[in-house]
């Protein structure tokens, strides 16, 4: 009985460095996030409008929450949006990056990635304000360019059918600064004498990405693929500026509904009760995928 | 090994010890209340208190004019106003962050109406009954405080929810439509006076294919939404007042009236008076700009000056801009939202209307008052509503006061409130149930706009969703048939 | 040769052609910085007919009393993030200590965690432990939550640097620490170029929590100037976007700082190794 405590502690012992390692981050973690987050959670069992009372009801706001439509329908929405995240939202990064990997000239080379990545200062204000008026069906430019290829003008936003895929185009060209900056760093740390040996082997250019490249840098790439997970479960800013949910509930977004729950219609620990449930499935969604994904440093 | 431990240690305690000795360095100053030390005799006695809001175009310069004019007055009273946030949205956040730490402000500047309550007697904190003042003398008017306003604007800033007046709204917005004058005359339009003759204006401009839109509308926020169930259930549904008015009988309705009315019947979507209009701001929006679903007021209002539409909604805010440095390149003109005449809506009373809203509206947080200053803080709302302040605000900002006999600024001319409305009536909207059923009934009126459901399903789902809210809303308060709606 | 040209003509125009759609919204912020209010609402894209220069004098008043502000919280909260999340992320990536797999999802959790719904009781928190209108209400719950992602992304960098490395260091008797910064570090310049930017930007534009804990005008961050040319009735979007443009500065500064380390990458670590 004992003797797998004795051999754990001696195992937490010989790993000490480790532990000490860790301890910043957790104090830090433990007083800045987890309190707050287990204070929150706490709220979703709660009747709580966000002031000093609050009364108990158990499991009462997730029976709301399975019956409630709305919500339904936002996680059918956010699908779309964490489709889009993890399929062209990990593509582009790692298409760019590798022709920026590519290139000889190291100047040139510095010159696009600081380009690419000034990128990163852009305020979402302007990105709204150029697509918001680009989307105007009768000012803005978008009917104009559908015209061209055969395509009747369209209501954009303000239509049922084309608001959701307005918004995920408005992400247009799709390269993230700090995904490219993640895969590009990962494409350096290849060790040079593994691409030298490719190209005395012969082994075109195609080759070498799909057999050298991608499975060394499986690990940043699946990071992406998780925080595009994360990132189109959460992210509502851009519905709630552009189209706050509309028309009707066609562009509502978990993180919008809850949003609105809680400092729209009072109702925090509703709020909390959808922030858990959110919570919930995207921890199913990262394991998952986590699994399905297999690369060198899980064991 | 043993070095790495160290100064992994050593890192760590850093670490804390700058966090513990940062934090107590942190000076957290929460001057508030009244310096207690100054005698009861109240001459002497020193009072402090702040006054927080979001920013405003003249806000923060208006506020700090009538602060100094009050130091001359009452030179030991301190008040300092502070601007916390940019939007109403932000400072919503603020205000619940700081009240739930009991940071909160003694005074804040917020919406009137159905705000106050919504807000913070519903989450349960304390805010200052008025109704008291009112009967009071004023100092600056040596009148009572009450009679400086209309007994209808109190009776409209009083909460429907309990019907005490938990504000003070010191402006208001009011509402007209904009016209591009240039193609009024181009196209020989005249100014329209009923809803039918609005729309024979649109048919004739859509008909001219002048490349201009009839109206500049916008769906995406629930404002103009808003509006027009205002308007027109004003003309159409004043019958309507009595009926519900029976717990209070004050001439206006609270929500536990309106839920007994919704039992008994009296309110129905389905009634013919209610659905027409439904319909009616359907034919509305067919007039509108295509993509009003997710446009703002900005960008209704940017396509206007753009001359892209002949009309746009405009309140009395835009009244500065326009003569400056937003001045259309266009002659232009405002005109009242049109009557909507008998052969239209039979139960019109054919009264034009117009209203928009009441805006900065003082709340008192008695809770942030830690010794008694209340009297004080209402003082200094008093000197703020006297007509002398009024005046001089309604002339630096345009705004257009509350306070009775205050002439607004000539620039305002195109923004005049004609025509007030003798009650806040809105059976359309829901939005006296609670901002979940209100936000319901638009996102439906969304739909049928863009022709994804029919009037029929429209008047269903609305029904329904009304059935399941009051039910809720009896749940909640206790109210039943039987205790008279909390009235027993 | 000639096969070689080519195929380096198309990346250039590929990487070109991305660029000028990725640098379109820079380039309408620069437009927008030059124009008055009247300018934007009559067109996003059209050129302004007469410039305005005054917008770059009123944001620079706006933004300066601020900056210096920003700077050091963003300073600090980089440091702050690099410094423990390298410590976790080396726990994490060389050590099989028992309780890893817990704690790293524990971790991954924390970032599935809607930032909303803690606003209040982390308010709460910072009230009890009297931080209100101090830098360090703003900074360290920064360095908490910017360092989630770092510990993943050093983590996943660290756990792919090839084991001989670290042997060669081991037979050398080299102590955890002097591995860390010795070896691990140098090599990770580039990805801790990016954590640098990422949490130098995020940092840059925190807005709603510094907005609620900050009250004191002389601690506020750089991001309130830029929003006091906007509110519910109008948005000075001219002076606004001069605001952004100035405010960018630092953070330019960072980014070519950060990028310089990318040529200095493991290839170069690695040979001396």
């Amino acid at each position: 009985m004992s003797q797998p405590r004795v051999n754990l502690w001696k195992s937490v012992y010989r790993f000490k460095h480790a532990y000490v390692f860790l301890l910043p981050l957790i104090v830090l973690l433990g007083l800045f996030s987890y309190y707050p987050i287990v204070m929150a959670l706490k709220m979703s069992f709660y009747h709580w409008k966000g002031g000093n009372e609050a009364v108990f009801i158990g499991f009462d706001n997730f029976v709301t929450l399975f019956k409630d439509k709305a919500f339904y329908v936002s996680l059918k929405n956010a699908l779309w949006f964490i489709l889009f995240d993890c399929t062209v939202g990990v593509l582009m990064p790692l298409i760019v990056a590798e022709l920026l990997f590519h290139l000889k000239s190291t100047r040139l080379q510095y010159v696009y990635r600081t380009l690419f990545v000034a990128t990163i200062t852009v305020p979402s204000v302007i990105i709204i304000l150029i697509w918001v008026f680009l989307y105007n069906p009768s000012i803005g430019g978008m009917n104009v360019l559908v015209d061209i290829i055969g395509i009747s003008p369209q209501l954009w936003l303000g239509g049922t059918d084309t608001a959701l895929f307005s918004i995920i185009f408005s992400g247009f060209p799709f390269i993230n600064p700090i995904f490219l900056l993640i895969v590009f760093a990962a494409l350096q740390a290849i060790p040079k004498s593994l691409h030298e040996a490719s190209v005395m082997e012969g082994c075109g250019v195609w080759k070498r990405i799909l057999s050298i490249d991608i499975p060394l840098i499986l690990g940043q790439l699946k990071l992406i693929f998780i925080l595009g997970i994360l990132h189109g479960m959460q992210s509502f800013y851009k519905q709630m500026i552009m189209t706050d949910g509309g028309p009707g509930n066609e562009t509502l977004v978990p993180g919008l509904h809850m949003f609105q729950a809680g400092f729209r219609h009072n109702d925090f620990g509703y709020a909390s009760t959808i922030g858990f449930v959110m919570l919930i499935l995207m921890l199913v969604l990262t394991i998952v995928s986590n699994k399905l994904i297999k690369t060198e440093d899980d064991h | 090994m043993k070095a790495s431990t160290k100064s992994s240690v050593a890192l760590l305690s850093v670490i804390c010890s700058s966090m513990l000795l940062f934090s107590a360095c942190g000076s957290n100053s929460n001057s508030k209340g009244a310096n207690e030390g100054g005698n009861a005799g109240g001459e002497s006695k020193k009072v402090e208190f702040k006054i927080s809001s979001w920013a405003g175009p003249g806000k923060k310069e208006g506020m700090d004019k009538i602060i100094e004019e009050y130091k001359k007055v009452k030179p030991n009273v301190k008040v300092t106003y502070e601007e916390v946030a940019q939007s109403n949205t932000d400072f919503d956040v603020w205000m619940s962050a700081q009240l739930s730490g009991n940071q909160e402000p003694e005074v804040i500047m917020d919406f009137s109406y159905h705000n106050p309550y919504d807000k913070y007697i519903d989450k349960g904190y304390n805010i200052l009954e008025m109704d008291p003042y009112l009967d009071k003398v004023s100092p600056y008017t040596n009148k009572k405080w009450g009679e400086s306003f209309r007994e209808v604007d109190l009776n409209l800033m009083r909460s429907p929810q309990n019907g005490k007046l938990n504000n003070v709204a010191t402006s208001m917005v009011t509402l007209k439509i904009a016209y591009n004058k240039d193609m009024y005359d181009q196209l020989g339009l005249q100014i329209p006076t009923t809803y039918t003759e609005m729309i024979e204006n649109f048919k004739k401009i859509r008909e001219a294919k002048i490349g201009a839109e009839p109206f500049s509308g916008f769906l995406k926020a629930g404002a103009a939404w808003d509006w027009f169930a205002r308007f027109t259930a004003q003309q159409t549904q004043e019958q309507y007042v009595p009926q519900i008015d029976t717990l209070f009988k004050n001439n206006k309705y609270q929500q536990d009236e309106y839920v007994k009315a919704i039992d008994e019947g009296i309110i129905d979507i389905r009634k013919p008076e209610v659905r027409n209009l439904y319909e009616l701001f359907k034919e509305f929006t067919t007039y509108w700009a295509p993509g009003a679903m997710a446009m703002t007021n900005t960008e209704a209002r940017d396509m206007w000056l753009q001359a892209k539409t002949v009309h746009a909604f405009t309140i009395n805010i835009d009244a500065k801009p326009f003569a400056s440095d937003m001045k259309p390149s266009f002659n232009w003109g405002t005109f009242e939202f049109p009557v909507i005449t008998k052969d239209i809506a039979p139960t019109s009373n054919e009264d034009p209307a117009e209203f928009g809203d009441f805006a900065d509206a003082f709340v008192v947080m008695p809770s942030a008052i830690k010794a008694n200053i209340q009297d004080e803080v209402m003082d200094f709302i008093m000197f703020y509503t006297s007509p002398e302040m009024a005046t001089q605000l309604a002339d630096m900002n345009w705004i257009t006061p509350t306070v009775v006999d205050v002439e607004p600024n000539a620039n305002l001319e195109m923004y005049l409130p004609k025509y007030r409305p003798q009650n806040q009536i809105d059976l359309n909207s829901n939005a006296i149930l609670g901002s979940v059923p209100r936000q319901f009934v638009f996102q439906q009126i969304q739909r049928y706009v863009l022709d994804d459901i029919t009037i029929d399903q429209l008047v269903d789902s609305i029904d329904k969703n009304v059935k399941e809210e009051v039910a809720k809303l009896k749940k909640e308060k206790g109210w039943s048939k039987e205790n008279d709606y909390g009235h027993k | 040769m000639n096969k070689n040209k080519i195929a380096s003509f198309i990346l250039i125009f590929l990487l070109s052609l991305f660029i000028l759609f990725s640098f379109f919204p820079i380039l309408i912020m620069l437009l927008t910085s030059l124009k008055s209010n009247m300018q934007v609402s009559l067109g996003v894209f059209k050129f302004p007919s007469v410039i305005h220069w005054d917008n770059y004098s009123r944001a620079f008043d706006a933004v300066l009393p601020y900056a210096m502000n920003s700077i050091f919280i963003a300073v600090a909260a980089v440091i702050g993030v690099l410094i423990a999340s390298s410590f976790a992320a080396y726990a994490f990536a060389r050590y099989r200590f028992p309780g890893r797999e817990i704690l790293y999802y524990l971790i991954i959790a924390l970032m599935m965690v809607p930032a909303v719904l803690i606003l209040i009781p982390m308010f709460k928190l910072v009230v009890a432990l009297d931080m209100l209108n101090t830098y360090w209400v703003v900074i360290l719950p920064q360095i908490a939550s910017g360092c989630i992602i770092a510990v993943f992304l050093l983590r996943s960098f660290f756990a792919g640097l090839p084991e001989d490395l670290f042997e060669s260091f081991r037979i050398d008797g080299a102590r955890e620490i002097t591995i860390l910064t010795r070896l691990v570090l140098p090599l990770s310049k580039p990805i801790m170029g990016t954590i640098a930017v990422l949490n130098f930007h995020s940092s840059w534009n925190d807005y709603i929590w510094p907005l609620v804990t900050i009250n004191k005008n002389a601690l506020k961050p750089v991001v309130t100037g830029i929003m006091s040319f906007s509110n519910d009735y109008s948005t000075d979007y001219g002076p606004m976007m001069a605001a952004y443009v100035l405010a960018s500065i630092p953070l330019m500064l960072v980014i070519g700082f950060a990028m310089k380390y990318f040529v200095h990458g493991l290839t170069s670590g690695a040979v001396k190794a």
